[in-house]
């Protein structure tokens, strides 16, 4: 068709030839458009398919997404607010472990006994701070992105994972920390400890609270004063001996001061002895890294004091809730009692300066678990 | 008023006539040309609009060892931009779960565990898919379970149902998996089918409505120019011929009526003849 139209102005070489050229041009551009376009929708549906994008990876991440963190804090405060008002510690099992459920369970079995004796602290109310545990991904320092796959050791390798939470419920003084625990990915988090934080402590910031807190590994003293579970025994051992060489290394707290005001008033009486000894739970020791480089560290502590009485005839009165507890209002020869003491202390960053930080004691409680009268 | 045959049969009477047909030819075909155009135009935009979601499945069963888990790998969610709508089906009715966890997660939790694999699209519905390795199975004897992963803390989003379940979203920035079971002990839900929205594209549509439209156009407008110019030609030739002598002024409007009725012999009432009633004066 193209090839014949100039023809047509060929053969016209008797009349005018300017009518024909422009118009067989025209008429050639209008064809080439639609083989054109003809074409390019015939291609249209021939692409190669599209294969799988991996994403960037951003390390470290927050672990607990902020919509499931406050779905844990709800679980957390219900199944504590149902063991407390049934007394039963079997309510706390989706939610509490550990310390936590040690802790309350003794309440219970108290308030079983005596009905006055004070509720343990609530936990729950508004949240002060959220220390999420932040997970690297394996493979991925220093911004890059791993081609392959994570592998499940990596995976499990992230386990378990610890977060730290701060509440202050309504009508409490002193805010609870809180230590909720992810011992491996098929498991929930559980609280493990909590602890009341002690009046005028200085919680230490953590590095990026939107993206969480880096895990410390416990038995590490890398970047460290001390490591965390090495801190936790020495504190433990301030406690009982303020004299200790270990001593030095630990800020006064208002903890220490009142443990120590009751050895020196248990001292102070002639007629009877007191041994007290505190085993750490090393295993128990959990710790998240901190802005400054140091790391914020509870433990728990079993305490175990026995009181002789050495003069012939003397008789130990027993307070309130030890009497209770060891089912007799006194003691003629001896009392047994097992405390457990949750702490958290702030452990600060090895540095070369010289001037030794001293650890500080940021919470602390304790509750009896035991009681014996003989 | 017939032409006497001497004039009709003159070489340039019939060169002219030769011409004239061939023209109208041209103009028909380009007229033929721009209908087409314009017809696949409107057909690309309406009956041949491609769907504006396209779905890969993958169906899990099969193999070796029946996968209690089923897993994407990374990527595979953002394989074709946009979001995701993720259904998987238990043929059985069986209760279905379907979370989003971070790749970290999801492998931590599938450890040891059947799971099947789901890769890259083979062809344009359909997606790869890695049945469980036997060691994993052999090891555990049966006995490996995960539990319900619809009650973990680590999943951002979770959707359950009988039978099936969807999960709608957008994945995050990082590496995100989607992760399918029953209950975590029963065998995985058997098909997954992915969908993401396509962008409907007509590349061709507008070249060939504006070509389509300017051929019609063209047409015309060669209709018009052909007509005046065949005219004038077939007058001339005449003229050359001895049919109108000198081609006095005076013998113009003889000439007009009989260009008239050739016109529209040819042109079969096209609705642009009449306006030629000023070509006299335009000449």
């Amino acid at each position: 068709m193209t090839r014949a139209l100039p023809t047509i102005s060929e053969r016209g070489v008797d009349v005018t030839s300017r009518g024909p050229r422009p118009l067989a041009r025209f008429l050639r551009a209008a064809l080439a458009v639609a083989v054109v376009a003809g074409a390019a929708a015939g291609c249209a549906g021939e692409q190669p398919l599209p294969a799988p994008r991996p994403q960037q990876v951003q390390a470290p991440a927050p672990a607990v997404p902020a919509d499931r963190a406050s779905a844990v804090h709800e679980e957390v405060e219900e199944a504590v607010a149902a063991a407390d008002a049934a007394g039963d510690a079997a309510l706390l099992a989706p939610r509490v472990t550990g310390s936590a459920e040690e802790v309350r369970a003794a309440r219970y079995r108290l308030r079983q006994i005596q009905e006055d004796a004070p509720a343990p602290a609530p936990l729950g109310g508004d949240v002060l701070r959220d220390v999420v545990p932040a997970i690297g991904v394996p493979g991925a320092e220093e911004g890059e992105s791993p081609e392959r796959a994570t592998s499940p050791a990596e995976a499990t390798a992230t386990f378990p994972r610890t977060w730290l939470t701060i509440t202050q419920a309504p009508q409490e003084q002193a805010p609870q920390l809180s230590v909720l625990v992810q011992p491996d990915a098929r498991s929930p988090y559980r609280v493990e400890s909590t602890v009341g934080l002690l009046p005028g402590a200085v919680v230490p910031p953590v590095a990026a609270p939107e993206q969480g807190a880096a895990p410390v590994d416990p038995s590490s003293a890398e970047g460290l004063a001390l490591s965390p579970q090495d801190a936790v025994a020495q504190y433990a051992a301030t406690l009982t001996d303020p004299a200790a060489p270990e001593a030095a290394a630990f800020a006064d707290d208002a903890f220490r001061q009142e443990v120590l005001a009751e050895r020196d008033e248990a001292d102070a009486v002639e007629f009877f002895a007191l041994e007290t000894t505190r085993t750490p739970r090393p295993e128990t020791v959990r710790a998240v890294a901190t802005a400054d480089g140091g790391a914020l560290v509870v433990g728990v502590l079993d305490s175990r004091s026995v009181q002789t009485v050495e003069e012939e005839g003397a008789v130990l009165q027993l307070p309130e809730p030890v009497a209770t507890l060891a089912g007799r209002p006194d003691a003629p020869e001896r009392l047994e009692q097992h405390w457990l003491e949750v702490v958290a202390l702030s452990v600060p960053p090895a540095d070369g300066s010289g001037q030794p930080a001293q650890v500080q004691a940021v919470g602390a409680d304790r509750v009896l678990l035991e009681a014996a009268a003989l | 008023m017939p032409e006497p045959d001497d004039v009709r049969r003159s070489p340039a009477v019939r060169r002219a006539r030769r011409r004239t047909a061939a023209g109208w030819v041209a103009v028909a075909l380009l007229a033929l040309v721009g209908l087409v155009a314009l017809g696949l135009g409107v057909a690309e935009r309406t009956v041949w609009l491609p769907d504006d979601e396209v779905s890969a499945s993958a169906r899990t069963g099969g193999g070796d060892v029946e996968p209690q888990l089923v897993v994407t790998a990374p990527g595979v969610l953002e394989t074709r931009p946009g979001p995701v709508t993720v259904t998987a089906t238990s043929p059985d009715g069986g209760p279905v779960v379907l979370v989003l966890g971070r790749e970290t997660d999801v492998v931590a939790w599938t450890d040891g565990v059947p799971t099947a694999v789901v890769g890259g699209l083979v062809s344009e519905s359909s997606l790869d898919v890695e049945p469980p390795a036997a060691a994993a199975a052999g090891a555990g004897t049966g006995a490996a379970a995960s539990g319900d992963p619809a009650t973990s803390d680590l999943w951002t989003q979770v959707a359950e149902g009988e039978g099936s379940a969807t999960l709608e979203l957008e994945p995050p920035q990082g590496r995100w998996l989607l992760l399918a079971a029953s209950d975590g002990t029963a065998a995985a839900p058997e098909e997954l089918v992915l969908t993401w929205p396509q962008e409907v594209t007509t590349p061709a549509a507008v070249p060939l409505l504006v070509g389509g439209g300017a051929a019609l156009l063209g047409a015309l407008v060669l209709a018009l120019v052909h007509a005046r110019t065949s005219r004038r030609r077939r007058r001339r030739a005449l003229a050359d011929a001895g049919a109108v002598p000198g081609g006095e002024p005076g013998a113009g409007s003889d000439l007009r009526q009989h260009d008239l009725r050739q016109d529209d012999t040819q042109q079969d009432g096209s609705p642009w003849a009449p306006a030629r009633g000023s070509d006299e004066e335009t000449r």
